[in-house]
């Protein structure tokens, strides 16, 4: 116990840390005891428009998505009973790219972001429990089928996104490279209860269902003897885990490997402690996005595609997954 | 065999008649005979695309199958073994820190790049059980270049949006000089004589090492040079056409279709089919959005990856 507080104290001051330090560093460095003053608003207004607009939200944008892009990630690899699968290697997050891409900018349909959720979230749905099933080797899901599957249909979609890319004007295809690099400049605070609304909600599911996923160590037989309707759960996930990977993608644009990686460090310094497990992953997901984010506008002396800095940061530990748990 | 060769071979030359007359302006035969100005075009613009075209072609599908008669592995290809992000990493570092580098230096840029990137493949592949089956191949191989791909959209950012990289990284035969083409020749002659030299013990190289080495025959020294060969003709091609997937790995397995069990053939009924994938694919690009082009790798990647999960999934994981 005392081991899991010192881990929680940890990660949790690294955090306040590095919300100091993103408050502090961009384009003009402010002081500790600046920020400090702008934010209980004593600042001039060039502090507060920098501090409290262009700062502030990249921090609350990563501690939203850090959680959803985390929690997507261990509920897919607990329902799917897959240590890989993730939205971004599955080739997901990538059809939420290409299925915006056709709906709004090439059929030039305005539906308003809401019901432009809910169509992405029945296609993404859909796209998911077709790569399921195709990876199905009776009642497993391949790991390596499924690993392939994610490369083909990722390079595939890809590829007719670049095609699609070359038929658009200069501001649509800014648009889709936005989505494609990630960003957490373009998250937007006007829609902040609704990302709340949405974290709160899916913590709840979590809490309600933890036996559920607990039990589904056990195969389908087992669990139809202890009541768990393995394939009605299974597409409630699946529902939910699309609904909130849309609503990232279109947010923050794709993020790769996070949500893979993150439940996957959490399970080995908690040992399958499921409340430990979707409270640290978000945790460490966070750091993560944070640190990319400095990394990819200051460590280089250009900007970097937040996607590239955090693959950059994270396939080598996917190896050392791979390996370590000799998944392949 | 031979009859199907020269088959293959006819419909190359007709396609290339084709091919030739293809482009952003159509002429005619008379136009060709009789204008100096159009004669000029098709010498310093579409001939040299059409020769380094079929070169290209040929050389990603031969290095194709050395690779996979090398690893025993269907999925093996310039692709997986790193070498085409490896020779992307090559030419733009060549871009970003050599700006004034002749194309030569650019292509050895590229070699080296891509015989580092495989090399970093293989020593994964042997810390794990079985790493040269299908899909362990595949997964190490794609994730390494993924990675080499990371690094090289940094390198590439550094120097700012050039357009000669952003037309090198959606890969095609567009601006094709005759300087390049002649390049690919040469690198391809080179390569071709050891090759076709070592074609003989394609046979033996299904068998396992032990009887192979019980032969006479030093396995190491032999595939080592083979595959060094592959990736210096595959790297090469693509340092100059740009990031081309998917032609080394389906052109091979076409071609072992048509061949079955005479592995003699092989690599000759390969580089066809590579001829004939390329000019296919680039007549569609020429041809689907017109006049303008759309990026070669894009057209191949399509074709290219149902045929892998065709290779994945229905031949068995």
């Amino acid at each position: 116990m005392r081991s899991n507080t010192f881990k929680y104290v940890f990660v949790i001051t690294l955090i306040i840390i590095l919300i100091l330090l993103r408050l502090c560093i961009g384009n003009e460095i402010y002081s500790i005891s600046e920020v400090v003053q702008t934010l209980v608003g004593n600042g001039n207004s060039q502090e507060t428009f920098n501090i409290l607009c262009l700062r502030l939200p990249i921090i609350v944008g990563a501690i939203i998505f850090g959680t959803i892009i985390s929690l997507s990630g261990y509920m897919l690899q607990t329902v799917t009973k897959n240590n890989l699968a993730e939205p971004s290697i599955l080739g997901v997050t990538t059809f939420v790219v290409f299925s915006q891409l056709v709906i709004n900018l090439i059929l030039n349909i305005d539906i308003g972001l809401f019901l432009n959720i809910i169509v992405l979230t029945l296609f993404i749905s859909l796209f998911l429990l077709i790569i399921l099933n195709i990876s199905r080797v009776g009642n497993m899901i391949s790991t390596k089928k499924l690993i392939l599957f994610g490369i083909g249909s990722n390079l595939f979609i890809n590829s007719l996104i670049i095609f699609i890319k070359s038929y658009v004007d200069q501001q649509k295809y800014e648009e889709i490279v936005v989505l494609q690099n990630g960003s957490l400049d373009y998250f937007d605070m006007q829609y902040l209860l609704f990302y709340l609304v949405v974290i709160i909600l899916l913590y709840l599911y979590l809490f309600i269902n933890r036996n559920k996923y607990k039990l589904l160590i056990l195969d389908s037989s087992a669990l139809q003897s202890k009541g768990l309707d393995y394939n009605v759960f299974l597409i409630e996930n699946i529902l939910l885990i699309s609904f909130i990977t849309v609503v990232s993608v279109l947010s923050i644009g794709v993020i790769i490997l996070l949500g893979l990686i993150t439940p996957q460090i959490s399970k080995i310094l908690f040992k399958n402690s499921f409340i430990n497990i979707i409270i640290f992953s978000p945790l460490l997901a966070i750091i993560i996005l944070i640190v990319s984010d400095l990394i990819s506008k200051y460590l280089f002396g250009f900007v970097v595609p937040l996607n590239i800095v955090v693959s950059l940061s994270l396939i080598p530990l996917y190896l050392i997954i791979l390996f370590r748990k000799e998944i392949l | 065999m031979i009859k199907k060769l020269l088959l293959i071979t006819i419909i190359i030359i007709i396609i290339s008649f084709f091919y030739i007359f293809i482009g952003p302006e159509f002429y005619s035969i008379s136009e060709l005979i009789k204008e100096p100005e159009v004669q000029n075009i098709f010498l310093k613009i579409r001939l040299p695309r059409l020769i380094l075209g079929i070169l290209a072609g040929a050389s990603l599908a031969i290095a194709g199958t050395y690779m996979q008669v090398i690893t025993k592995n269907e999925i093996a290809s310039p692709s997986i073994l790193g070498v085409v992000d490896g020779a992307t990493l090559g030419v733009v570092v060549s871009f970003a820190f050599f700006p004034s580098a002749q194309i030569i230096f650019t292509s050895i840029l590229s070699i080296i790049f891509s015989i580092i990137t495989t090399l970093i493949i293989f020593i994964f592949t042997t810390k794990i059980k079985d790493g040269l089956s299908r899909t362990k191949l595949a997964i190490i191989g794609i994730i390494i270049s993924s990675y080499i791909g990371a690094i090289t959209t940094i390198v590439a950012l550094s120097i700012g949006g050039k357009l000669s990289i952003d037309r090198f990284f959606l890969g095609g035969l567009t601006n094709t000089s005759l300087k390049e083409a002649l390049l690919m020749l040469i690198i391809f002659v080179i390569c071709i004589i050891p090759l076709i030299y070592f074609n003989k013990y394609m046979v033996y190289l299904k068998l396992e090492d032990d009887v192979i080495n019980a032969l006479g025959i030093n396995t190491i020294v032999l595939k080592t040079s083979m595959l060094l060969l592959a990736v210096i003709l595959s790297a090469s091609a693509i340092s100059l056409i740009g990031k081309v997937a998917f032609l080394g790995l389906i052109a091979p397995n076409i071609a072992k279709i048509i061949v079955k069990d005479k592995y003699g053939y092989l690599t000759a009924i390969s580089a066809t089919i590579g001829i004939l994938l390329i000019l296919i694919a680039d007549i569609i690009a020429q041809l689907i959005n017109y006049p303008y082009e759309v990026s070669l790798t894009v057209i191949l990647t399509i074709i290219g990856v149902p045929y892998f999960f065709y290779l994945v999934f229905k031949r068995g994981v």
